[in-house]
C-alpha cells in the first residue's frame, strides 16, 4: 500500500523552541489516521507544514508522493481544514465556495453545490455567511475541504462546534470517503470520534511522536489487571507484585499495571498467593492518551 | 492566473468597496467645492472692486490726500490696480473654470485620485482586501487552493489597480456632474480654450494609471509586511506623509518619490484650485527621470511583498 503522507524527521523551531521535533510517521492510502496530542503538542504546526503553509526547519515530508510544500497539482487533490474555518462574512455560502474553487486549478462550479449538499448546507447556500451559526461555519469549512473531491483530507479539529447530529453526519461522511478510497488525516480532541473512526493513530507530545499504531495496539500495549484476594493476604500479594506498578484501590482490590493477567497470576503463584479473581481491564483511548502525554510531561 | 484573478474580483464585490467609491466622490466634491467657492468669491470681490472704482471715484481722504493732481494720480493707479486684480483673478481661476467643463473636470479628478486622497482610499482598499485576508484568517484557505504565493499577490495587485482605476472613473463621472452644478452655483470667468484645458487635463489623465499602480503597490507591500488591516493602512499613510515631508526640502525634492510623482503628474500649486494634495514644488527632474523612479519604486515594493510572503510562514 502506498503512503499518502510520509513524515521524515520533521522539525520546526519557533521562537527558539522545537515545536515539532524529529517527527516521523507514515499514513497509508485509504486509511483514516488519527493525529492526537494535547494543546501545544505541535499538531497544527505539523499540518501547516504538510499543507505548505509553514516550512520545516529540517526534515521533510512526502504528501501524495511529492515533497512538501505541495504545488498546485497536489493541492488540487488535497482538502485541508486548518484550525477554525474562516470565510468572507459578506458572501453567501455558495459564492464563497465558488471563490475558493476559482482560486485553484480550474474545476466546474457545480462542485460548490455538491459540497454544500454533502455537508447539509444546501438550504443556507444563498444566505450571507455572517448569519451562519458556529456549527454551520464549521460545516462550511468541511465543504471547502471536500470541494475538489480530494484524494487526501487533512483536517484539524473538524468537529469543533458540531452538535451530536452534525458530528454523526460528519462521521458518516468520513466513512463514505474511506469507502471511496480517500485518505483522511484527522487531528481531533474528540477521542471518542477517533476511537470510532480511525484505522491508525499517532500520539504526539511536545513535538515528538510518543506512540503510533492501531487503536488496539495503543490501548493494549499496557493494561490494568484487577486482582481480588482474601483481605488477610492483601499485603503478601502487594509485596509479590511489587516489581510491577501496583496500588490498592478503595474497594480493597489490587490494581496492577501489566501486559496480561497471566503475568500477574504467575507472580502471585510464585509467592504462594492465590487470588479469588483476576480481571484484565483494557484502557480506553482517553486513559492511554492521558497516561502517555503525562508520562512525557513528567 | 485568470481563475485567480476571477476569484479576486469576486472578493472585491463587497460593501467596503461601495463605501470607498462614495468616499472618493465625496472627497473630490469637497476639494472641488473649496476651490470653486474661493475662486468665485475672489472673482466677485475683484469685479465689485473694479465696478466700484469705475462708478464712484475713491474719496481723496481714503488716500490721505487733498483734492488735486496727486489725488487724481492715486485714483488712476487705484483703477489700474483694480483692473489688474481682475486680470490676475481671471488668470488664477482659469483652471477652476476649466474644471467646470467635462475635460477639465476629468483632469481635476485625476489629480485628486493621484494624490493623498486617492492614495489613502487605495491604501484602505489594500488594507481590507489583503490585510483582511490575515485578520479574517482566509489567507490559508486561498493558499491551500493553489499554493503559489507570488501569483496570489500579483493577482491582488492587478485587482487593486483595476479597483483604483474604477474609483478614478467614478470620480471623473462625479466631477463632470459636479461641474454642471458648479456652473450654476459658482460664477467664474469664461473657461480657457479646449487646447489649454487639454494641456492641463491630458497629462494628468494619461499619467494617473501609473500613480494609482504606485499606491496599489504600496498598499500591497504594507499589507503583506504588516499582515493586518489597520497597521497596513497606517503604515502606508505614514510612508506617504514622510515622503511628502521630505519633498519640502529643496535638496531632497528631486530624489524623493513625492518629487517623482509631482513631476509625473504635473502637480503645480494653483492659488485658487485644490486639485491635488501633494508636495507640489515642481522638481527640476523631468518626466523621464520621474517615470524611471516610479517604475523602480513599484518594482521594489512588489519585490519586497513577494519575498516576504514567500519566506514567512502563514500563521493564521
Amino acid at each position: 500500500m502506498d503512503s499518502a503522507i510520509e513524515c521524515r524527521s520533521l522539525k520546526k523551531i519557533l521562537g527558539g523552541r522545537a515545536v515539532v521535533d524529529d517527527l516521523s510517521f507514515s499514513v497509508e492510502s485509504g486509511q483514516i489516521f488519527g493525529f492526537l496530542g494535547p494543546n501545544g503538542a505541535g499538531k497544527t504546526t505539523t499540518i501547516r507544514m504538510l499543507l505548505g503553509l509553514a516550512r520545516p526547519t529540517s526534515g521533510t515530508a512526502l504528501v501524495l508522493g511529492r515533497e512538501i510544500p505541495p504545488g498546485p497539482l497536489i493541492l488540487s487533490a488535497i482538502g485541508g481544514l486548518v484550525e477554525e474555518p474562516a470565510a468572507y462574512p459578506w458572501m453567501t455560502g455558495r459564492r464563497f465556495l465558488r471563490v475558493v474553487l476559482a482560486s485553484g486549478l480550474r474545476q466546474p462550479e457545480s462542485l460548490a453545490d455538491e459540497a454544500l449538499e454533502r455537508v447539509e448546507l444546501a438550504g443556507a447556500a444563498g444566505k450571507p455567511i455572517k448569519t451562519y451559526s458556529q456549527g454551520m461555519r464549521q460545516r462550511l469549512g468541511l465543504a471547502v475541504a471536500l470541494l475538489r473531491r480530494p484524494q487526501l483530507l487533512i483536517l484539524d479539529e473538524p468537529a469543533n462546534g458540531l452538535d451530536p447530529a452534525g458530528t454523526k453526519a460528519f462521521r458518516d461522511i468520513l466513512e463514505t470517503l474511506r469507502e471511496d478510497g480517500c485518505t483522511v488525516f484527522l487531528s481531533s480532541h474528540q477521542l471518542s470520534e477517533i476511537e470510532k473512526l480511525c484505522d491508525r493513530i499517532a500520539i504526539i507530545n511536545q513535538g515528538r511522536l510518543v506512540r503510533e499504531g492501531t487503536l488496539e495496539e495503543i490501548v493494549a500495549s499496557e493494561s490494568k489487571v484487577r486482582v481480588r484476594v482474601d483481605p488477610s493476604e492483601l499485603e503478601r500479594a502487594r509485596v509479590a507484585l511489587e516489581h510491577l506498578d501496583v496500588f490498592v484501590d478503595d474497594g480493597g482490590e489490587l490494581l496492577v499495571r501489566a501486559t496480561s493477567g497471566r503475568e500477574v497470576s504467575e507472580a502471585l503463584a510464585a509467592r504462594n498467593v492465590y487470588p479469588e479473581a483476576v480481571r484484565t481491564e483494557l484502557s480506553s483511548l482517553e486513559e492511554r492518551f492521558l497516561e502517555l502525554t503525562q508520562e512525557e510531561r513528567t | 492566473m485568470i481563475s485567480t484573478l476571477k476569484a479576486e474580483f469576486l472578493k472585491l464585490v463587497r460593501p467596503i468597496f461601495l463605501i470607498l467609491t462614495l468616499a472618493a466622490l465625496a472627497l473630490s466634491f469637497f476639494m472641488a467645492t473649496m476651490g470653486q467657492q474661493t475662486g468665485a468669491a475672489q472673482f466677485k470681490t475683484a469685479k465689485d472692486n473694479l465696478a466700484l472704482s469705475l462708478q464712484r471715484p475713491t474719496p481723496c481722504s481714503f488716500f490721505g490726500l487733498k483734492s488735486g493732481k496727486r489725488c487724481d494720480r492715486a485714483r488712476a493707479q487705484d483703477l489700474v490696480d483694480a483692473r489688474n486684480f481682475v486680470k490676475q483673478t481671471i488668470q488664477d481661476t482659469r483652471l477652476g473654470s476649466a474644471s467646470q467643463q467635462p475635460l477639465g473636470a476629468a483632469g481635476f479628478a485625476a489629480g485628486v485620485m493621484s494624490s493623498v486622497p486617492g492614495a489613502f482610499l487605495i491604501l484602505l482598499l489594500a488594507a481590507f482586501s489583503l490585510g483582511g485576508e490575515w485578520s479574517g484568517r482566509t489567507m490559508k484557505i486561498m493558499l491551500l487552493q493553489d499554493g503559489r504565493r507570488a501569483r496570489l499577490l500579483l493577482a491582488k495587485l492587478v485587482v487593486l489597480w483595476v479597483a483604483s482605476v474604477w474609483l478614478l472613473l467614478w470620480t471623473i463621472i462625479g466631477q463632470i456632474a459636479y461641474g454642471q452644478l458648479f456652473r450654476r452655483v459658482f460664477v467664474l470667468p469664461p473657461p480657457p480654450g479646449l487646447h489649454d484645458i487639454w494641456a492641463y487635463a491630458g497629462p494628468r489623465l494619461l499619467h494617473a494609471p501609473l500613480a494609482l499602480l504606485l499606491f496599489a503597490a504600496l498598499g500591497l507591500a504594507m499589507a503583506t509586511l504588516v499582515r493586518q488591516p489597520i497597521g497596513a493602512f497606517f503604515g502606508g499613510a505614514l510612508c506617504l506623509i514622510v515622503v511628502n515631508f521630505l519633498a519640502r526640502f529643496s535638496g531632497l525634492h528631486d530624489w524623493t518619490p513625492a518629487g517623482w510623482l509631482a513631476s509625473w503628474m504635473h502637480f503645480k500649486r494653483e492659488p485658487l484650485l485644490f486639485d491635488h494634495l501633494w508636495a507640489d514644488k515642481m522638481p527640476s527632474a523631468g518626466e523621464p527621470r520621474a517615470l524611471l523612479g516610479l517604475i523602480a519604486l513599484i518594482a521594489a515594493l512588489v519585490t519586497i511583498a513577494i519575498v516576504d510572503i514567500r519566506r514567512r510562514d502563514i500563521q493564521v
